[in-house]
């Protein structure tokens, strides 16, 4: 049995997500402002498109109650979700080792040891005396390396570029 | 034998109603399918509110988190969001055409969404291999282990979208789909749909946020 059938202008709302695409991008792309304002601009262009599609592409616009209720209870599940997660790692400026960084190690010398082969045994030098080595250990310098402090890699662009002819 | 019981016929002597009739149908008012399809998605939604909800706690816990744009390849990939919307709108041209009885526009518009599709898992694998050589690896940290998770998911399901408007289209060759008879045809769709809806959601908080 056929569904009910709607006609839109599907051309019309193509249009609109284009559109609304186009000046995301550019305001994710060059947008200076504060960062609340370029969050919110993009959140809004976000929300503007899945609302179209959602709405016409996916008919929801001609669904009975039925349909709409399968979907309502997901909105307050996905605020719980987020929500509910938050206190406990987000907005912490007093945690001591923030989500994604590292604690930098060094390693230090310690001391000597004596020097063993595969087997476990000492090794001994001419003399018969054993041949001494440096010990070494993993200790902490107290400085955190966050993710912004890594060298990223942005081979990608180049190597796109080349793949598009010089896009 | 008694006569009385040897002369019963039951299309002449049988009560007119002997049991009841039912004339009302105990499913919910809409196609089956159509249930089906929006409970899935109303599973699938929870889904990725795991990982993008994941994505946000982790983000907003970091002490500091590197600039997309400085990572990864923002231009190739807002040209590839372009090309999934645009196989979401002949996905609806598709529809439409049947709509109208016309087989041979819906079987092409089918093909571009298909495309389409496929166009953006090519971009999307080829996006992988660059990354991969150069050094961005998921266990690197949690940028590329969020990253990874959340378009890796998605991409599966574009690879399972594909398959299925492929499935329709062979469905649609055989002359399965008719200006009467279209459901399952609109039920790929929908789930095409929302796959470009999510795309939608992580194109904006992945590369650009």
């Amino acid at each position: 049995m056929a569904s009910d059938e709607h006609e839109f202008n599907a051309t019309r709302i193509f249009g609109f997500l284009f559109l609304y695409t186009a000046l995301e991008v550019a305001w994710g792309m060059f947008y200076e402002g504060p960062r609340w304002a370029l969050w919110g601009g993009l959140l809004l262009f976000a929300y503007l498109k899945g609302y179209l599609i959602f709405t016409w592409f996916m008919h929801m616009k001609f669904e009975g109650w039925i349909v709409k209720g399968l979907m309502l209870p997901t909105v307050p599940l996905v605020a719980i979700v987020i929500f509910a997660n938050m206190p406990d790692t987000s907005f912490n400026d007093d945690m001591l080792y923030p989500i994604g960084s590292q604690l930098e190690v060094e390693l230090v010398e310690v001391g000597e040891r004596v020097a063993r082969d595969e087997d476990g045994n000492e090794i001994l030098d001419a003399q018969g005396n054993p041949v001494m080595v440096s010990q070494e250990r993993l200790v902490s310098t107290g400085k955190v390396t966050t993710m912004a402090d890594k060298t990223a890699p942005k081979a990608i662009t180049k190597a796109q570029q080349d793949a598009l002819g010089g896009h | 034998m008694s006569e009385a019981i040897q002369d019963y016929d039951p299309a002449v002597d049988a009560p007119a109603h002997h049991h009841p009739i039912y004339d009302y149908d105990s499913g919910p008012p809409v196609d089956r399918g159509k249930f089906a399809i929006w409970l899935f998605l109303g599973t699938e939604v929870m889904f990725f509110t795991g990982l993008i909800g994941t994505y946000i706690v982790l983000r907003m816990g970091s002490a500091s988190w590197p600039n997309p744009e400085d990572r990864l390849a923002v231009d190739l990939t807002a040209l590839n969001t372009f090309i999934l919307i645009t196989s979401s709108w002949f996905m609806v041209m598709a529809l439409q055409a049947i709509q109208g009885g016309d087989q041979g526009a819906m079987k092409k518009w089918l093909l571009a969404t298909i495309f389409g599709g496929s166009v953006f898992l090519g971009v999307q694998v080829y996006e992988y291999i660059v990354l991969f050589q150069a050094g961005a690896l998921p266990n690197v940290d949690i940028f590329w282990s969020t990253f990874y998770a959340m378009t890796g998911f998605h991409g599966f399901h574009v690879f399972v979208g594909i398959v299925w408007l492929i499935c329709a289209y062979f469905e649609a060759v055989k002359g399965e789909y008719t200006k009467e008879n279209y459901l399952r045809l609109e039920l790929a769709g929908l789930y095409w749909h929302f796959v470009d809806l999510v795309w939608v959601l992580l194109f904006t908080i992945v590369y650009l946020m």
